[in-house]
């Protein structure tokens, strides 16, 4: 039985049975008009894609983001996947929006990722830049602010230690909520390679993470 | 059982309980990972570390995103007209592939025949213009109505060394072609005869071994009409592969030109 719970999702509660359904509404709020948007799109109207683009490009950006940890190339990777969006509004067979357009922009996070591959350089620019760290809240203990950067900063580390493989399937599971189905078909492998790939590296990060453990605790 | 040791744990089967953290575990294997986690302290530190770093990665920073990424008219038009091209590009590389294999195929079956003519002995073949020849090895089909009947006189005369007395089915019919009862052949028949290549004893005793077809056709292989008829498709095959392969780039060419 793979009963799709992430138990620790919601914390550490291994008893916890939220699964896919659960953490995933299947109706997402504005799916209706998501698709009538994609609908008045078919038919020419550029407003109507526009709004579409709205509607998720800060979701997308920031699911690409966690991808390709470059500002600049993760922003290619999402105005690459309106571009293929558009071209390819026929090819909607109906069901979610956020999920078809997520599809398109994690097959082009990973084509830079390939692209990246091949010719490496400076991985992740962005990583060594604090410049895009959020502001701090004005209520939030300086200590408490320190911790949270300090985390962030060491987990950001500790991904990049990953195969990119390895990230994606975790990036999409434990950020998005995609299930393992959804992850491969969206990197076109087995399911079983994905439960690896995210076992895997699960294990690869708690153990890259355990000297800084205390940061993960408080 | 309370086993907090570190050797203790170093049995215990880490990959149990994080796939009982990603749910991927059956009834059974459930019951085992929430017995490392009542039992071990590792196994409750490892779980919980899962759910803190998962927890943590969720709530990673995103930069604000840089620009909007809304479709300006330009950039739709430009994709309006990109569609159909990509549809081109799709086709253009089916094309290439496709002309590819037959150039591929087309060269193979020139070369093959261009052996086959070059290493194959020279009597190996029977001429299909033996027609008459042909039906008389196929036995009893023969009605002597066949007017190339006689075969060439090379040919009979082999049939004759081979099959000779006692030999039966299409070997008697061999020699019944040549017999005097067989009817005439005629000035122009014979002239086609003898402008006939002559047929080899080989052929003749392939024929005499009565390996016919139903129809009385002998089973010979590589007659000079199916080496043309191969030769010919081979050709035009390769010449339709390389119009593919280079069609295309030839008229993209004169169109920048």
């Amino acid at each position: 039985m793979n009963d799709k719970t992430a138990a620790g999702r919601s914390g550490t509660d291994p008893d916890s049975d939220r699964g896919a359904a659960a953490r995933r509404p299947t109706d997402e709020p504005g799916q209706g008009i998501d698709v009538a948007l994609v609908e008045q799109a078919l038919r020419g109207e550029l407003d109507a894609f526009n709004e579409l683009v709205l509607r998720h490009q800060d979701h997308l950006f920031a699911l690409v983001y966690r991808l390709v940890p470059d500002r600049d190339q993760a922003a290619d990777a999402v105005q690459e996947a309106f571009f293929s969006a558009y071209r390819n509004l026929a090819s909607f067979r109906g069901g979610s929006v956020r999920s078809w357009l997520g599809k398109i922009a994690v097959n082009a996070a990973m084509d830079i990722q390939r692209s990246r591959r091949r010719r490496p350089s400076n991985p992740y620019p962005e990583l060594e830049d604090e410049s895009w760290q959020p502001l701090a809240d004005e209520t939030e203990e300086p200590e408490t602010r320190t911790l949270a950067v300090e985390r962030s900063r060491a987990l950001a580390a500790a991904l990049k230690a990953l195969p990119f493989e390895q990230r994606n399937c975790i990036v999409l599971f434990d950020v998005n909520g995609y299930d393992y189905s959804e992850i491969a078909a969206i990197m076109g492998v087995e399911v079983g390679t994905v439960k690896s790939r995210i076992h895997r590296g699960r294990l690869t990060l708690r153990t890259v993470l355990a000297p800084m453990r205390e940061l993960f605790r408080g | 059982m309370k086993m907090d040791s570190a050797t203790a744990h170093a049995n215990h089967d880490e990959s149990l309980v994080v796939r009982l953290y990603g749910g991927d575990v059956d009834a059974q294997e459930r019951l085992r990972a929430l017995d490392l986690l009542t039992g071990c302290e590792e196994c409750a530190a490892l779980f919980a570390d899962l759910g803190s770093i998962a927890v943590a990665t969720a709530a990673l920073p995103v930069p604000d995103r840089p620009r909007a990424f809304t479709l300006s008219a330009a950039d739709a038009a430009r994709l309006r007209r990109s569609a159909p091209a990509h549809g081109r590009s799709i086709w253009g590389g089916l094309t290439r592939q496709l002309g590819g294999a037959f150039a591929a195929i087309g060269l193979a079956g020139v070369m093959l025949m261009s052996a086959v003519t070059a290493f194959a002995p020279a009597a190996s073949y029977v001429p299909t213009s033996y027609q008459g020849s042909e039906v008389a090895l196929g036995g009893g089909s023969n009605t002597g109505d066949s007017p190339n009947v006689g075969g060439s006189p090379a040919m009979v005369d082999a049939s004759n060394r081979v099959s000779g007395p006692g030999s039966s089915g299409s070997e008697s019919t061999n020699l019944t072609a040549s017999s005097p009862g067989a009817p005439k052949v005629t000035p122009a028949q014979s002239e086609k005869t003898t402008a006939s290549p002559p047929a080899s004893p080989t052929v003749s005793q392939r024929g005499a071994g009565a390996k016919s077809t139903s129809s009385g056709q002998p089973l010979s292989r590589g007659g000079p009409d199916l080496r043309l008829a191969v030769l010919l498709a081979s050709v035009g095959l390769l010449l339709v592969g390389l119009l593919m392969l280079v069609g295309p780039r030839l008229g993209s060419r004169r169109v920048r030109s």
